[in-house]
């Protein structure tokens, strides 16, 4: 008799999804997000617990809009992936967040994710 | 699963450097320390993931011997700004709070657009520098 897997449950929780290209793509639990920062100029870096066993944690560079000068642009992508991060009525609880392939993208000061890493 | 509360920190650089601005979730906190008579440092867990090293956010605030430049009444009186700035920050931290987003701006430096809710707030008055550190 074949015995299930014991899978750790994210039961009720939201997916976050962040696609580069065909080959560089993430989907995560929001509980395993740890934090992002400012990297530079329209440049931040978004970490989650990596989901390969290893220590270092996964890094998803993405590029914002940066005119104004204030980095109010960053700040308003910060506040529309926390609001992503609690789940969409809409959407429910799998939030694609940018997707570089589809152009397509929950703020449009979110311009591009540049590396899955 | 309990709603995460995300902490927003940024420096008067216009994040346009590196750790200008962070955002940690609000779990990830471990604790504040005072550093001098007019910093205190918040740890947050390290955003590299190896959980070792804490990433932290230095606040400059007045001196501990002066005032307070906050309007509301603090339960804990106006001449100790460490722990004066670390119940503002247990405030706005806290997952407690009712009609309010899961976008909260601890402090905020640059200069900030009008009637935009949260993206207009800057946070914390009586801090006056933020110092990211982040490995």
């Amino acid at each position: 008799m074949a015995i299930q897997m014991a899978v750790p449950s994210h039961g009720g929780e939201t997916f976050v999804t962040l696609i580069k290209d065909a080959n560089e793509k993430f989907c995560g639990p929001t509980s395993n997000f740890l934090g992002l920062k400012c990297d530079g100029a329209g440049s931040m870096k978004l970490r989650f617990e990596d989901i390969d066993g290893t220590a270092a944690a996964t890094v998803i560079d993405v590029t914002t809009t940066d005119t104004v000068g204030t980095g109010v642009e960053m700040k308003r992508v910060c506040q529309a992936i926390a609001g992503a991060m609690a789940g969409y009525g809409v959407q429910g609880k799998f939030v694609k967040v940018a997707d570089t392939l589809a152009g397509t993208y929950i703020h449009p000061d979110l311009l591009s994710v540049d590396a899955v890493a | 699963m309990r709603e995460e509360n995300y902490l927003y920190f940024a420096n008067a650089g216009g994040n346009d450097t590196d750790k200008d601005m962070a955002m940690f979730p609000a779990s990830t906190f471990r604790g504040a320390v005072t550093m001098s008579s007019t910093t205190t440092e918040f740890f947050f867990a390290p955003q590299d993931g190896t959980g070792t090293t804490a990433n932290g956010v230095l606040l400059t605030h007045s001196d501990i011997a002066s005032g307070s430049s906050e309007t509301a009444t603090m339960v804990i009186g106006d001449n100790n700004q460490h722990k004066l700035v670390m119940e503002e920050f247990a405030q706005l931290a806290s997952g407690n709070r009712k009609n309010t987003t899961n976008f909260t701006v601890i402090r905020d430096l640059n200069t900030v657009p009008a009637n935009e809710g949260a993206i207009s707030a800057t946070g914390i008055s009586d801090v006056s520098a933020v110092a990211i550190t982040i490995d």
